[in-house]
Order: structure tokens, then sequence, then C-alpha cells
């Protein structure tokens, strides 16, 4: 079978043909009734969740093995986080371009390299999944340039638990408007609308708008994985999947109920880097869990080493991450609303906490800041998160930093204010996620012992290192700065197939995963992604159900 | 508009306060200006009325008259400058602005808002600091000590007017990392700071796990490729070889730290704080009920040094 094809079954039927392969019969039948019958709108040998960055190779790989393909997305475009991506690819083994610059690679080294017990990055995952990522640098490698993929050719590193440098950067797609975040070096577009370009010459199907909401087992927490429910814009439809389903959502952190079973301070206050183009929902993890899957180590969400929260460095929008300014022509730039203020210097602000009291040194950006900014901050309505985290400067902290605090740069609706006092501006600020107002007298307070130590030169409270310059010059400006979510660390168990065991360390049989949302390895981004897309592809495909 | 009130009260205007261009060091005795504005809540133009200077005591030092037009860029902030004289003893002068509703048809509440002024002792000698990194000069570097402050010219150079006795010079620019460097000035003097250019920052890098997200100061195993990976030198203020300390600082300890206390030789420092004088050392080999060592607290000149670097 090479193409999908447009069938509608009953499941009984379905059930009854065999196809189910070792299912009991008589369990097939009692859950036939339970679950009463499915009528399969469409049906694929092997069918994605998600046109990511774990999704597309999946699909290009299935296809390269014969396998028919459905990939279901649930946004407007395809690419995912991996669109907004800087596109720093950390694949090593001792590929083509690492040889090119005389970089000596090998797979055991990449192995070593992140099973390390003395980096907090690698200590703590699964060994034998970096074992099979390691194996699969190279051809990882290959099987990017075989499908299209650019890499600028300059080595970056080593970075993270490397002991090389491995990181190529890809190049970004050459049509700005469908960048998604032009002119700001967004360098993944190129990888996935290349794959997407691949993926689709080679005959897979991508329906976007088609959101998966539940994944269809023979019964509820036993038997094979038999499709997905999908939601379209107008309607829901079941999409049958004959070998399986690969779940390629791409992670849990804008999941507010989710992301708390790891770490309960991360309240709803925390926004997500990759909003507002997608959110990581956990809605993969969700499915694959109410039919029985196991997360897997759990503890790699919270080693406070990895980027799983970050500063904000453009400040005063909603979404300051890093690496990711949405233009005035971006697409998203109607819903982000603003490009927010990029920090160069942290002594040109203060940041204090929702009742304007300083919290941490400024220039910190280490998980020390991220445990200050969360921690209780006196709310009794609210005993977890931190609360809002907004920065405080002047006219001359603006003027240095050669900031214009007007829209588009800011957002005045909720993230960014401005004020001729202290204590007005205080008043001023007015935030979903700020439930008190901030009090006027607090504000000026913390200024004004923040003032003495810019004099002394030497910070009593945090320790920042020589206090610079003073908040004293009117008008003062207050801009969200609240740290911001980034990647999802954990997620579903698998084999080092890809397949998605289950809580008891069952394999549930037509279940894949791969990606931000599959759990075991603590490798930030894209490689990993990868080379499991591929594993989950090569499998599913091969799969005999 | 209007300030919250409740029920039983009449609705009041408050007017908050500003103090700005204080300057950053005020020699003892002599006269400064600092400008006042003042903001009503109700939106009232407060232009004509008075604000007093008070000192800590709470005595009316000083007063001016707020002017007819807001100062530029704000939106209703009248303003005044008001000069005042600094008093004869350096130090941290603790003062306040008072705003005065008299005249005023709509009542406003206010508080003083305190402010500070750097008093430093006249200048003795000139310190001359030439700033430069990798061998260039710094341009538009701030240089000071405490309060005092210049700022570098083309050849990286800036002076100081400093008195007699210790200083702290600290360099800063953003994009630069220098050294703070005590010293005892007892003549015109001249200093070299060595600053370090930070690497940029790749915004998509993620570097959340030490301080400044200097990655690469990092220092792990035994791997070929990272044995050159220290190449800071600089030792923390205050250093704790206890991992629950929030003093520890496993990239530091990694290499052998020795501490010289009073001049002598010490071996068995478990922390010390040098801007505070004082290091720890483990009192024989009892251990506390968590097992970490029982240490004895002793003040004095503390200065940690690396090992490797003494002796390589
Ligand atoms: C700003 C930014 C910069 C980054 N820079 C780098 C970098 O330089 N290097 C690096 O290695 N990593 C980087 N990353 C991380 C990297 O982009 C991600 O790790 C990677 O994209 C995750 O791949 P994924 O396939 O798991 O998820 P994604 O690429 O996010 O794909 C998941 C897809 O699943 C879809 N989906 C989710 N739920 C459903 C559902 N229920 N039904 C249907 N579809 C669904 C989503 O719409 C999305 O298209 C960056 C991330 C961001 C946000």
């Amino acid at each position: 079978m090479s193409k999908p094809t447009q069938t509608a079954v009953n499941r009984r039927s379905f059930l009854t043909t065999g196809a189910a392969g070792a299912v009991a019969a008589g369990a097939g039948v009692t859950e036939v009734a339970a679950q009463g019958t499915i009528t399969w709108d469409q049906t694929a040998d092997v069918v994605i969740v998600g046109a990511g960055v774990a999704g597309l190779p999946a699909a290009i790989t299935a296809r390269d093995l014969g396998a028919s393909v459905i990939v279901v997305d649930g946004n407007y475009d395809i690419g995912g986080r991996g669109m907004l991506s800087g596109g720093r690819v950390q694949l090593g083994g001792g590929h083509a371009l690492q040889q090119k610059f005389n970089i000596k690679d090998t797979a055991d080294q990449v192995f070593m390299d992140w099973v390390r017990h003395d980096d907090g990055e690698s200590r703590y995952s699964d060994r034998d999944l970096v074992r099979v990522f390691a194996d699969e640098n190279v051809s990882t490698y290959q099987f990017l340039l075989d499908n299209g993929v650019e890499f600028i050719e300059k080595p970056i590193g080593p970075v993270d638990a490397s002991t090389l440098p491995r990181i190529f950067v890809t190049k970004e797609w050459h049509i700005p408007a469908e960048v998604v975040a032009p002119h700001r070096a967004r360098n993944g577009s190129g990888l996935v609308r290349r794959l997407t370009e691949s993926a689709r010459k080679k005959g897979a199907t991508i329906l976007l708008k088609h959101r998966m909401t539940r994944i269809i087992r023979e019964q509820p927490m036993a038997g094979r994985v038999l499709g997905i429910e999908v939601k379209t814009p107008d309607r829901t439809i079941n999409i049958r999947a004959t070998k399986g389903v690969i779940v390629a959502t791409g992670g849990h952190t804008g999941n507010v109920n989710f992301r708390r079973m790891f770490d309960p301070r991360l309240t709803e206050e925390y926004q997500q880097a990759c909003e507002p183009y997608v959110s990581q929902d956990a809605g993969g993890e969700l499915a694959a869990m109410d039919i029985g899957a196991s997360l897997w180590a759990t503890a790699i969400q919270t080693t406070e080493t990895g980027a799983a929260i970050t500063k904000t460095r453009h400040i005063g929008c909603r979404w300051g991450y890093s690496s990711l300014v949405y233009e005035t022509d971006s697409v998203m730039f109607p819903q982000a609303k603003a490009t927010g203020l990029t920090v160069k210097d942290w002594q040109d602000v203060i940041m204090v906490n929702q009742f304007g009291k300083r919290f941490w040194d400024e220039n910190d950006d280490s998980h020390n800041f991220f445990n200050a900014a969360m921690a209780y901050s006196g709310d009794k309505s609210k005993l977890n998160g931190g609360g809002p985290i907004w920065a405080i400067f002047d006219v001359d902290g603006a003027a240095r930093e050669k900031w214009n605090t007007k829209p588009p740069n800011v957002d005045p609706d909720g993230w960014f204010y401005s004020a001729d006092t202290l204590s007005e501006l205080a008043g001023k600020i007015k935030s979903q996620y700020q439930k008190q107002p901030m009090p006027g007298t607090a504000l000026a307070d913390t200024v004004t012992r923040y003032n003495t130590f810019v004099a002394e030169g030497v910070d009593k409270d945090f320790k920042k290192k020589t206090p610079m310059f003073k908040i004293e010059k009117p008008p003062f400006y207050a801009a969200w700065a609240t740290p911001i979510l980034h990647d999802a660390l954990t997620g579903l168990r698998t084999t080092t197939d890809a397949q998605v065991v289950d809580t008891r360390g069952q394999v549930i049989a037509g279940l894949y995963c791969a990606g931000e949302s599959q759990g075991g390895f603590a490798q930030h981004g894209l490689a990993r992604c990868l080379v499991f897309g591929r594993v989950a592809g090569r499998h599913a495909a091969k799969n005999s159900a | 508009m209007t300030e919250a009130v409740t029920a039983a009260e009449p609705a009041r205007h408050a007017a908050s306060l500003a103090v700005w261009d204080i300057p950053a060091a005020t020699t003892a005795g002599e006269h400064f200006a600092v400008k006042v504005g003042a903001k009503s809540s109700g939106g009232c133009g407060l232009g004509g009325c008075r604000v007093d200077v008070l000192d800590s005591a709470g005595a009316v030092l000083a007063s001016g008259q707020l002017g007819a037009e807001p100062w530029p860029g704000t939106d209703a902030l009248f303003w005044s400058e008001i000069e005042l004289c600094a008093p004869s003893a350096p130090g941290l002068m603790p003062l306040a602005v008072r705003f005065s509703a008299d005249g005023l048809v709509e009542p406003h509440d206010s508080g003083a808002s305190p402010f500070h002024v750097a008093v430093v002792a006249a200048p003795d000698h000139v310190l001359t600091v030439t700033v430069a990194a990798a061998g260039s000069p710094v341009a538009d570097a701030i240089v000071r000590a405490g309060p005092i402050r210049a700022t570098t010219d083309e050849t990286g150079r800036a002076r100081l007017h400093l008195a007699k006795g210790r200083h702290e010079i600290a360099v800063w620019k953003t994009g630069y990392d220098a050294p703070i460097t005590p010293l005892t000035v007892e003549a015109d003097a001249t200093l070299r700071v060595e600053a370090k250019v930070l690497p940029e920052h790749d915004p998509d890098a993620i570097s959340t796990r030490t301080r400044s997200g200097r990655r690469e100061l990092r220092v792990v195993g035994a791997g070929p490729n990272r044995s050159q990976a220290m190449t800071d030198d600089a030792l923390p203020d205050r250093l704790c070889n206890n991992p629950n300390s929030p003093h520890y600082n496993e990239q530091v300890l990694s290499r052998d730290v020795g501490i010289r206390f009073n001049g002598k030789e010490k071996t068995n420092v478990e922390e010390y704080c040098i801007s505070e004088g004082w290091i720890r050392v483990a009192a024989g080999k009892a251990l506390d009920r968590y097992g970490n060592p029982l240490t004895i607290k002793l003040t004095g000149a503390v200065e940690p040094y690396f090992r490797d670097k003494t002796e390589g």
C-alpha cells in the first residue's frame, strides 16, 4: 500500500477480519460493545501527529520504506517550534561536515558525552536511548542532506555535554513571508520547509488544521492502537493507521496542569517560548496516557541545567523569549502585538515582583535567578508560583539601551506601563496575572534602597556586581519580564525503537513517540527529535500489523 | 484618575514625587542642585505649589516653587530645581522631599519621599585609570571609586579625583568584564585595568547554568578538548566548599584554591569571605549532625588564590 485511502469501515468487521493482530477475539468483541462502532474516514499505514521536527523525518522515512503516510497537524502551517528555531542542529559522530573541518568524532564519543555523570544535562538520560541516538547521528545528518536540508559550513561548540564541535546551523528559508518570524535568523525555517517539500514530493499527505483529539486503541487500556480521532475546522473524523500512530506533538510546557506535575511552581503566569505560533499543550502525552502510556525520566524536567525556563530578553511584551521576536511584518504580529525591548545590559533595569520588591541579582541568568523569581512572593491568595516579574527603569535607562518605549515595541495592554513617578507607575500596572495592585510606596522604597546601592557601588541585598545606575529620572517604566518557559525535557516512555510503553512496562502495539513529547533524553532541541523521528518512522513502516 | 476610596471618606487626591539629577557624588561642604517634581493623581495642575527638602530630622533645608510647565516627556509632572549644601562629613546623606498642597482647591495627600546624596571628602590626588582589553584601549567605560565616577576617553583613560585612603576601583562597560581593584591612594597614581571582552552570546544557545552565560568556563571531565576550558582566574568574594551552600561554586572549586589568612597559609578553610574579612576553619575532625565539619570563624585579611596558577 502506498497512498492513503478513503475508507469507512465498521469497527466490528475490521476487528473480525483479523487485522487487529494478536488480540483475542473475545476481548475485541466486548470492547466493540463498550466503544461502539468506529467509522474510519481515512486510512494510511502510518499516521503521524505533528508536522514538526520529529514528525517530518518520521513521514519521509516511512515513505522511503514504502508505507503510506498521513501527517495531521493542528496548526495552519507546518514546522511547529522547529519553524521558529535557530536551526542549530547538534549531530555528530563524525559526519561529512565534521570531517570537512577535521573534527574527529565517533558514535562512541557522542554516546560517552551524552551519558556523562558530571553534567546535569546528560546524567539522568536513559542510556539505551542515548546509544541509539549516538548510532544514528551520522545517518541522520546524511538523511537531512538527502532530503534537501542545507547547512552553513561553520562548526560551533563544544556546547552542552558535548566535548567536540557538533553544531551546524541550517540555512534559513529563502522566502521571508514563509519564515513566520522573518529577519531574525530563524534558520530552523529552512530545516522544516525543506523536509516538508521532500515529504510531499515523496507522497506523504499533510493535513493542516487537523488536530488529534484521541488515540483509538482496541480497548481503553489494552490491545493495538488502531488510529486517531481528529478535529478539523468543521467536523470530527477518524483516521485509521494500519501499522502505527506516531505522536510527534512537541511537548507539554504550554499546559499549566501538565507541567505542574513536575514543578508545582509553574503556575499560569509563565508564558511559553513558541507562542502564539504553536503551543506545547501536552495533547499527545495526554492522549497516550489516556490509553495507558507512561512518562519517563521525569527528573530531567527539573535538573536545573537545561532550558526548561529562561530569562525574558525582550521585555514589555507577552512573549520575550531569548531568540524570538515577531517583527511587525510577521504573520504572528497581530497576536504577539509587540516586538519587545531587547535588554543589552541588566544594569539598566531592576526587576521586582508583584509587590514591588527586588528578589535577586538582575545580572544572574542561572537557575538561582529563576528559583528566586518563582519563590513565594507573599501572595496569600496564591501560594505557588512567584507571580509576575517587572523590569523597572527610568528615562535614562531607556536612553542608554536606545529603547523607543512606544508601540509596536511595547504592548501597553497588560505588558508595559509608564508614569511620571514611581508610585504612580505601581498603581498603573494591570495584568491578568497581577492579582493585586503593586503598592506604590513599596516600589518607591525598593528604588530608593537600590539607588543607595548604586551610590556605594555595593548591592547589600543581592550582590549585583557594582550596581551602576540610579533609577530616578522621570518618566518611569514597568515592563513584563517574567521568566518564560522553553523546553519540554520529559515525556512518554518509549523503547529504543520509539514504541510507547505503558505504566506496567508493556509496549503499546502500534503507538510511537518522538520529539519533545518523548521522555528519556535530556538533549535540547532539534537533533534528538530528528533522530527519533526517523527511528519511529522506520519501525512503524516495518511493523507487520 | 482617582484613587480608590472607602465610602466614609471624601475622594482625596494624592501627590506623588520624584527627585532626579542628583549628582553621583558631592564634595563635602559644596553646593549642588536637584530637581524635584510632583504629580497629582487627580490630574490637577500643580504649578506654583511648594516643595520642601527635609533633613533626616525633618527640618526644612530648602524649598522651591513648582513651575508652570510639566517636565518634558511626562504627562503632568510639575517641577522645580532646588539648591542644597552638602554637609561637611562624607557619607550617604539621607534627605526627603515633601509636597505642600496649600493653596490648591482640591486637598492632596502626600507623604515625604526619601532620597540620598553621596557626600565625599575633598580630593587630594588624581588617579589615572587606563582600561584596555586585548591590547586595545576601551573608551566610554565608566570607572568608579564608590560614588565617584569618570568615563574613559579614546585612549582608555579616565581621571578620578580621590581623597587619601582606601578605594575600590570598578570598571564597567556593556560587553566587558573587569576585575575590581582595591588600592590605597597616597599620592597621584596610575592604574591599568585589563578588561575582558565578553563573547557574544547566541540567543539560541542554551545557557542557564552559569552566571552571565559564560558556559565555556565550565570545567568538566578530562576530555581532550576540555583541558583548556578554564580561562577565568577571578575568585569570588565568598566561597564555601559545602555543596549545599549558596556560596558553593563547583567551577572554582574544581581547581585547587589556596588561602592566605593574615599573611599565613591556611589549609583547613571551609569557607571565606574577602569583603567581610573572615574565614571558617574546620574544628578538628568533629562533624555536625548533618555530617558537615564543625567550624570556627576567624576574622582578618583573606587572600584566596589559585594554587595551579602560582605553581604553573
Ligand atoms: C525560539 C526557539 C528557538 C529554538 N532554537 C533551537 C535551536 O537553535 N536548536 C535546537 O536544537 N533547538 C531549538 N529549539 C527547539 C526545537 O525547535 C524543538 O526542540 C523542536 O522543534 C521540537 O520538535 P518536535 O517535533 O517535538 O515539536 P515541534 O517541532 O514543535 O512540532 C510539533 C507539531 O505538532 C503539532 N501538534 C501538537 N499537538 C497536536 C495535536 N494534538 N494534533 C495535531 N498536531 C499537533 C504542532 O502544531 C506542531 O506543528 C528552539 C525552539 C524555539 C521555540
